[in-house]
């Protein structure tokens, strides 16, 4: 009799606690990380009574949580990732919006200053055109400058959001430490701490979203985490750091460093993973390739443009002065294990020639090797100063060692120093510092189109006497360049003349037009003192600028395009890696919810399945009761 | 496969919210009317309308350029027109001064109002554009390019700006004429040889301007013409080639009759007028060009100086003034058609430019320009879209089971 009143009271208790667990399934429904749980009903065995064997009921087995680390690491690392790619591309579009297309873009900025020395050119005496190309360098360089100070905003923004991360993932790697410590002290009953692993694993998950781990679960039921492969952030029950501190080659960037105890060394800092890992990939690729192609602009035009005003001269006559405050020499950033105390640095020596790219300088036994950084191409050399890819390497004091290296970037504060030089109007240099003179007598219709400077190289001063052959071809006669070009015409020696083709000797470049009479003849020296006020040789030449072949044969004028492209391929690529990654992690997170997640229909249909089992062992137990009086009835 | 309630909850919001996000996207873009807006949206598209926008740019300043040329050479021809009026006027006078009963009062008068002339001739030729360019300048040089100069051996007005003239290019213009090669070059006597009277010439003798009947024969050296008187009013000529000394074979005491032309080593001119003995004519190779400043401070110094009414002297002087003038005034026509043609060049290149910007805007905007009709059919899409998603997330919400259970 008491076997069947022990059925019933187990039958009730174990509906009772499923009741309770689908009770706190209903309740968890909305809380982030819970795992579902179930009840195990198992049979409470048997008792052997006359050779026959009677069951005794129903207990509780075990309640356990429904899930997959299988699903969950997926899910963790596919977060991981996404979350690298989303932060990545919300920084890029931030970068993205300095550079506006259109009007207000740089590129508009730059052409509208080389288009204002199209006015120079017209009417070299009005100091009103002067003034209008004075502003429009102003603005150019202002411009120049405030991006490259909005970069380095952007630069110092992440920076300080590394840092903030790097707390948020060094809290929760404490927080991991102690739910292990917790959990091994629980393990050893029956069932698992369920509660206290769906605490843990949604510390992962939100350490996953700021940084890539790999997981190892120990014997003791905890878990030890891992970062960049192989760092053990959480051993068991005690948590390392991570640490962001100052480049020491070169201080403007950051890095994250690994502290266990008191050593501490660098982690890769682009396989980081998570929002760190994108944040990271931002603050050491893609902004600096960005500074450097602002740089390389920046360089170019400051360099292009006072060489070509230098050649000039101004309304008094005097020869032109920098229009840009010239860019300093960048100087080499020596590595911290660097024996000899060499100082080295960069000039611009062709402006045409640069890349956007920083350098590496390794000092070998034999010379230098100097590493683009950018695309990693090596040249070796025998020593400095030595020009690469238009910049002018060299020592400037010291003393190298072998094996000594230097990290250079050249064109990363270019844009941040522009400003203008000239002040004056009157100051602008429009006019060519070479004139031409047809000598009297001439009776071909030869006009001038354009004379200037376009080089120095020290033969501008000589007077040069062009003359014209019966065949239309010319022979030039003076103190000659030995650069200039060789004749091309062979029959008679000289030169062929095409009318509109620039001829350049000694430096300068002179356009005729017409037909050339035998006899005729030129004269290109030095422009007359006093002749200079009409002239707008140099101001044409500014002009020509435009068309000048400047970053990776882009002309000058079109340059912001080529940076435009750029930036605008790796914000498109970074929002396609974004969605991609973004699917991923949410079909892994859908994966997981479909295991771990509370269904509200299933649990109510759970509820009337226990509830009914817990009214028919009820009734049972009252049966059992009114059996039980029956036969005390007899009794009385 | 189990759908977990909360969980399909957040996937829903996400799902509504990145459907407004991109209608709002949408939005942005019908409202702005651009398709591309970052460079990301399209690179290349971002790219080539970048450099659509720079050549739109850059045919907006050449065309300032040529405005700004046009504007001079418009002022330029206007002045080469009242450069040729006050020529023409001059001419006028030279022909006035020709009148046979005019005195030196008549002359003085004249010769002052002549002077009036070149100084307004000067004053135009040192003409400005509205931006302080000269207009007759030629490659540069002084502000002021024509200057009269007083001194010894270069009396006159000189050329102060730089000889040369600048070129059209492909689309530019040039500003400014080259006023050495349309004022200072004017070709004096026929081009070739000046014939000149001897200062004390008695007779009536005066000459033609002159021709080259035979350019091979032309010598380049200077001649004497002189006459001698053989008795009885006949007169005979000879020539003497005074570079070398020699008399001109076949030219020695020939007869003299006026009207007669005579024509040697490749030079004719016809005689006029009664000789007296010893009375010379000069012929003089040309060197060197004159200017028409110089051509009219020649006629006004003839006419100052001829105190005894029509001599030979001021007849010859005179003529030879109108040829010369009539040179000059050539010159400034030439100039001026030239403008003309320029002027003409400056509207088609305008014409060109202008077609340009139209091209490169249409290019501009086909690469950067939303299609509007095609922009509000996907912005209707995706309202539809995104109610749909609502009105199933308000459906799907309703379906629970506890709704059943009670």
């Amino acid at each position: 009799m008491t076997a069947a009143l022990n059925i019933g009271s187990r039958a009730l208790n174990a509906n009772l606690s499923a009741l309770q667990v689908i009770g706190h399934n209903i309740a968890n429904v909305n809380t982030a990380g819970y795992s579902r749980q179930s009840v195990q009903m198992v049979s409470s065995g048997y008792q052997t009574l006359g050779g026959n064997y009677f069951g005794k009921g129903a207990e509780l087995g075990a309640v356990e949580r429904s899930h997959s680390a299988y699903l969950t690491r997926e899910a963790q690392l596919a977060s991981s990732v996404a979350s690298a790619d989303s932060e990545r591309l919300k920084r890029l579009q931030q970068l993205e919006t300095l550079f506006p297309i259109g009007d207000s873009g740089l590129g508009a900025t730059v052409n509208k200053m080389l288009n204002a020395w199209a006015d120079v050119a017209s009417s070299p005496t009005n100091l009103s055109a002067r003034v209008v190309a004075l502003s429009r360098g102003e603005e150019l360089a202002t411009r120049l400058s405030d991006t490259a100070s909005q970069v380095d905003a952007l630069a110092y923004n992440g920076r300080q959001q590394a840092v903030s991360t790097v707390d948020s993932i060094n809290r929760l790697a404490l927080d991991i430490a102690r739910v292990n410590q917790r959990i091994i002290e629980n393990q050893g009953g029956v069932g698992e701490p369920n509660d206290l692993m769906d605490q843990r694993d949604a510390l992962i998950d939100e350490i996953s979203q700021l940084v890539q781990i790999n997981t190892i679960r120990a014997d003791d039921g905890s878990l030890s985490l891992f970062v960049a492969g192989s760092q053990p952030l959480v051993l068991g029950t005690t948590a390392s750091q991570l640490r962001v501190e100052r480049d020491p080659v070169d201080a403007t960037q950051s890095r994250i460093m690994f502290q266990q105890g008191s050593i501490s060394h660098p982690l890769p800092q682009t396989s980081l993973g998570g929002s760190l890992g994108g944040l990271m990939g931002f603050l050491t690729q893609d902004l600096p390739a960005m500074q450097n192609e602002l740089g390389r602009m920046a360089l170019a035009l400051n360099t292009t443009l006072n060489q070509q005003h230098q050649l000039g001269l101004d309304l008094n006559g005097q020869p032109g002065g920098h229009f840009f405050v010239p860019i300093a020499p960048a100087q080499a950033m020596p590595a911290v294990s660097n024996t000899g105390d060499a100082q080295i640095q960069t000039l611009v020596a062709d402006p045409t020639a640069l890349k956007a790219s920083d350098y590496r300088l390794t000092v070998t036994a034999t010379g230098v090797d100097i590493v683009r950084l950018s695309d990693g191409s090596s040249s070796s050399h025998s020593g400095l100063p030595v020009t690469v890819d238009g910049l002018r390497f060299e020592q400037t004091s010291g003393a190298s060692g072998v094996g000594d290296s230097f990290l250079l970037r050249p064109l990363a504060d270019a844009a941040r120093g522009m400003k203008m030089a000239l002040t004056a109007p009157n100051q602008l240099a429009a006019a060519s510092v070479v004139g031409i003179t047809p000598v009297a007598g001439n009776s071909g219709s030869v006009a001038i189109e354009k004379l200037h400077a376009r080089t120095d190289g020290g033969y501008l001063a000589e007077p040069v006497t062009l003359s014209f052959l019966p065949d239309g071809s010319f022979t030039v006669s003076g103190v000659l360049d030995p650069a200039n070009p060789a004749p091309d015409n062979p029959l008679t020696g000289s030169y062929n003349y095409t009318p509109g083709k620039p001829i350049e000797f000694n430096g300068w470049s002179l356009t005729l037009r017409g037909t050339p009479r035998a006899g005729d003849s030129f004269e290109i020296a030095p422009a007359v003192p006093g002749s200079t006020p009409q002239n707008s040789g140099n101001a044409d030449a500014v002009l020509g600028l435009r068309d000048l072949a400047t970053f990776d044969g882009v002309s000058l004028a079109d340059g912001y395009g080529n940076m435009l492209s750029r930036l605008g391929t790796s914000v498109q690529s970074a929002k396609f890696g974004a969605e991609f990654s973004g699917q991923l992690a949410t079909s892994a997170a859908n994966a997981r919810a479909a295991t771990s997640g509370v269904n509200l229909d299933e649990e109510a249909a759970r509820l009337l399945q226990f509830q009914q089992s817990y009214q028919a062992a009820a009734k049972f137990l009252q049966i059992a009761q009114s059996a039980f009086e029956t036969m005390i009835g007899i009794m009385r | 496969m189990r759908v977990a309630t909360a969980h399909s909850y957040d996937q829903t919001i996400a799902n509504l919210g990145k459907r407004q996000a991109d209608l709002a996207a949408q939005q942005e873009r019908i409202s702005s009317g651009k398709r591309v807006q970052r460079p990301s949206d399209d690179p290349v598209s971002a790219v080539l309308s970048e450099a659509a926008s720079n050549r739109m740019r850059r045919a907006e300043t050449d065309q300032r350029s040529i405005e700004a040329s046009r504007t001079s050479l418009l002022q330029a021809e206007s002045a080469l027109g009242q450069a040729g009026d006050l020529v023409q006027d001059v001419r006028e006078l030279l022909v006035k001064a020709g009148n046979a009963t005019y005195g030196s009062a008549e002359f003085k008068s004249i010769a002052q109002e002549m002077e009036g002339l070149r100084e307004r001739l000067l004053g135009v030729v040192n003409l400005k554009d509205s931006a302080g360019r000269t207009l007759f300048g030629g490659l540069g040089g002084a502000g002021n390019p024509f200057a009269e100069v007083y001194g010894s051996g270069s009396a006159g007005v000189q050329f102060m700006g730089l000889r040369g003239q600048e070129a059209a290019g492909g689309n530019g213009l040039p500003q400014t004429f080259d006023g050495h090669a349309v004022f200072m070059r004017v070709p004096p006597g026929n081009g070739t040889f000046t014939t000149e009277l001897g200062a004390t010439n008695g007779g009536s003798v005066t000459t033609s301007i002159g021709s080259v009947s035979n350019p091979s024969a032309l010598t380049g050296h200077a001649y004497q013409i002189a006459f001698a008187d053989t008795g009885g009013g006949v007169y005979e000529y000879s020539i003497t080639d005074t570079t070398t000394g020699s008399p001109v074979a076949g030219h020695s005491n020939m007869p003299y009759t006026p009207g007669m032309e005579i024509d040697v080593d490749g030079m004719r001119l016809q005689l006029k007028g009664q000789p007296q003995d010893g009375d010379t004519v000069d012929l003089n190779p040309v060197t060197a060009p004159t200017d028409i400043f110089q051509v009219m401070q020649n006629a006004i110094d003839a006419l100052r100086g001829a105190t005894g009414g029509q001599t030979a002297q001021l007849t010859q002087s005179l003529s030879r003034s109108l040829t010369e003038i009539d040179a000059g005034f050539d010159r400034v026509l030439s100039a001026r058609a030239q403008a003309g043609e320029w002027l003409n060049r400056a509207d088609s290149i305008d014409n060109l430019l202008a077609n340009r910007q139209v091209d490169d805007e249409a290019e501009r905007s086909r690469l950067e320009d939303l299609d509007l009709v095609k922009g509000i059919s996907e912005f209707q899409s995706q309202q539809t879209g995104l109610q749909a998603a609502m009105a199933a997330y308000a459906q799907v919400q309703k379906l629970s089971l506890f709704q059943y259970v009670s």
